[in-house]
């Protein structure tokens, strides 16, 4: 069994989620520069190249991690590195609660503040005609590369059970939701409604909210060693659940504490010292989902111990010890 | 999320479809916030004049002039009678962001600070002087379809003015 070992299709899937990100952060940083060039002094356009920035932390970070995670334990890091993803995945959470914050920021200043947009116009074949047009036109195009973006990287984060490429499927949902949002905004200022701009922008911000503070509870539990959560929601995984459930009903099988690492399932596994458990058991147990296992330790519990911890756990509010079953059912 | 994706895209096409219908029907698109265009129409017209501008010395009175011509024919356009006002250019920029006057001509900065409040026009010339500063007319904000009825009108002018 080859514990920890990405499968070669999925490491292709790596291949190309992180030729996705390389190819967001070329069209990122394409709009940033051209942004910044032409920003001047309007706020809107200063906050809209803030959002730009921000969308560049997940492709980044999302880099680093894969680069980081498959590097062997060192002296100095003895469980290796794969902790790097959990960290990288708080962070692009983080960025994403951050974008969406600026921009509900933005949108409740305009509306306090009562500022009417006004939009001029432009000549074209001598005709004068209204730049709202030509701004809903330019919005319609940036939508599609995020849009195509963002499915393809979810796609690939669900069989690699990659959390920060999730998040930066996200935040591409933001990118192409805020220009859609600017869409119907530029709409609701040619019927005469002034605060249609703003009013759009915080209902997307609320949403790009939402699932920045989602990812970022998902993260902390992650790096504060919570069962594994499933890709976008803190429901259980349903690996986890699937090797607590099988692991449990080997005979000697006291319990088992599992906890994420990155995209890896790091298992302890409580015994009564009775059992033998061998490769060919575990196989059969977690075979399907052996590549996500990082690391299997075997804990010695006898019976005195287990009623020791019994005891102590009784003390406290949560009767909760390793051989409780996990909440929730695979689906 | 993937639960997201259909349901957003069913917006997306939604709102396309609504977009080409309203482009294809809305000849009087955009409206205005404040409905400055339809209020001036067969009405008056407000208009402040910037009574003294760094820019513009003691002889400007042709500026003026020139700008007096172009704002009666777009007042004329609509039927409208032409209300002066002269005062300082604080002055009728406060008075255009709230929406006491319509039009603030003479010397507006098309680079003016103001522009972050009040909308401006096209270019409507130059300030005398060196350094060619192109002058606008302004606005108040939000009144989009009044803003581009004038500046079919300027461009109109400027083109039928040129030799």
């Amino acid at each position: 069994m080859t514990l920890g070992q990405m499968p070669p299709d999925l490491k292709q899937k790596l291949r190309q989620a992180r030729r996705l990100a390389w190819i967001t952060i070329g069209f990122m940083s394409l709009t940033v520069v051209i942004m910044g060039l032409v920003m001047g002094s309007s706020q809107a356009m200063r906050t809209a190249w803030v959002e730009d920035i921000l969308s560049l932390v997940p492709p980044i970070v999302f880099l680093i991690a894969t680069r980081l995670e498959d590097r062997s334990p060192t002296a100095l890091y003895p469980f290796g590195f794969r902790r790097t993803h959990s960290i990288a995945f708080l962070v692009a959470a983080v960025a994403l609660v951050a974008m969406g914050a600026v921009f509900a920021f933005e949108a409740v200043m305009t509306l306090v503040m009562q500022e009417r947009p006004s939009i001029g116009s432009f000549t074209l074949f001598g005709r004068e005609i209204w730049q709202g047009w030509l701004m809903i036109a330019a919005l319609i195009v940036t939508v599609i590369p995020p849009v195509i973006l963002g499915h393809l990287k979810h796609e690939l984060a669900k069989p690699l059970r990659d959390k920060v490429l999730n998040t930066d499927a996200l935040m591409n949902k933001a990118d192409w939701m805020t220009a859609l949002a600017g869409v119907s905004g530029i709409v609701g200022i040619a019927l005469g409604y002034w605060w249609a701009d703003a009013a759009a922008a915080l209902i997307i911000s609320v949403d790009i909210v939402f699932d920045g503070a989602r990812a970022a509870r998902i993260a902390v539990a992650e790096l504060a060693d919570s069962v594994p959560r499933a890709l976008d929601s803190p429901r259980v995984d349903d690996d986890a659940l699937r090797i607590h459930r099988q692991v449990s009903a080997i005979p000697g099988v006291r319990g088992i504490r599992m906890r994420e690492t990155g995209r890896m399932i790091d298992v302890v596994i409580e015994t009564d010292g009775t059992a033998s458990i061998d490769d060919a058991v575990l196989e059969a147990a977690i075979g399907h989902d052996a590549w996500r296992i990082a690391n299997i330790t075997f804990a010695v519990r006898s019976n005195a111990t287990k009623q020791a911890l019994d005891v102590a756990n009784a003390r406290t509010s949560r009767h909760w010890t390793p051989w409780t079953a996990l909440p929730g059912q695979p689906r | 999320m993937t639960r997201g994706f259909p349901k957003y895209w069913r917006i997306a096409h939604r709102s396309a479809l609504g977009l080409a219908a309203l482009v294809l029907q809305g000849c009087d698109l955009p409206r205005d916030a404040g409905g400055t265009l339809e209020r001036v129409r067969g009405s008056y017209l407000r208009v402040g004049m910037v009574a003294s501008e760094a820019h513009v010395d003691a002889g400007s009175v042709t500026l003026v002039g020139q700008d007096r011509a172009m704002i009666e024919g777009f007042a004329g356009s609509l039927n409208a009678a032409v209300q002066w006002r002269r005062g300082a250019a604080e002055t009728l920029y406060r008075a255009l962001e709230v929406r006491d006057l319509d039009v603030v001509v003479g010397g507006v900065d098309c680079d003016s600070p103001w522009s972050k409040r009040i909308a401006l026009s096209r270019k409507v010339g130059t300030f005398p002087g060196p350094a060619k500063a192109h002058r606008c007319f302004a606005t108040p904000p939000g009144e989009n379809g009044f803003l581009l009825a004038l500046n079919r009108f300027i461009v109109a002018a400027n083109v039928s003015e040129r030799p």
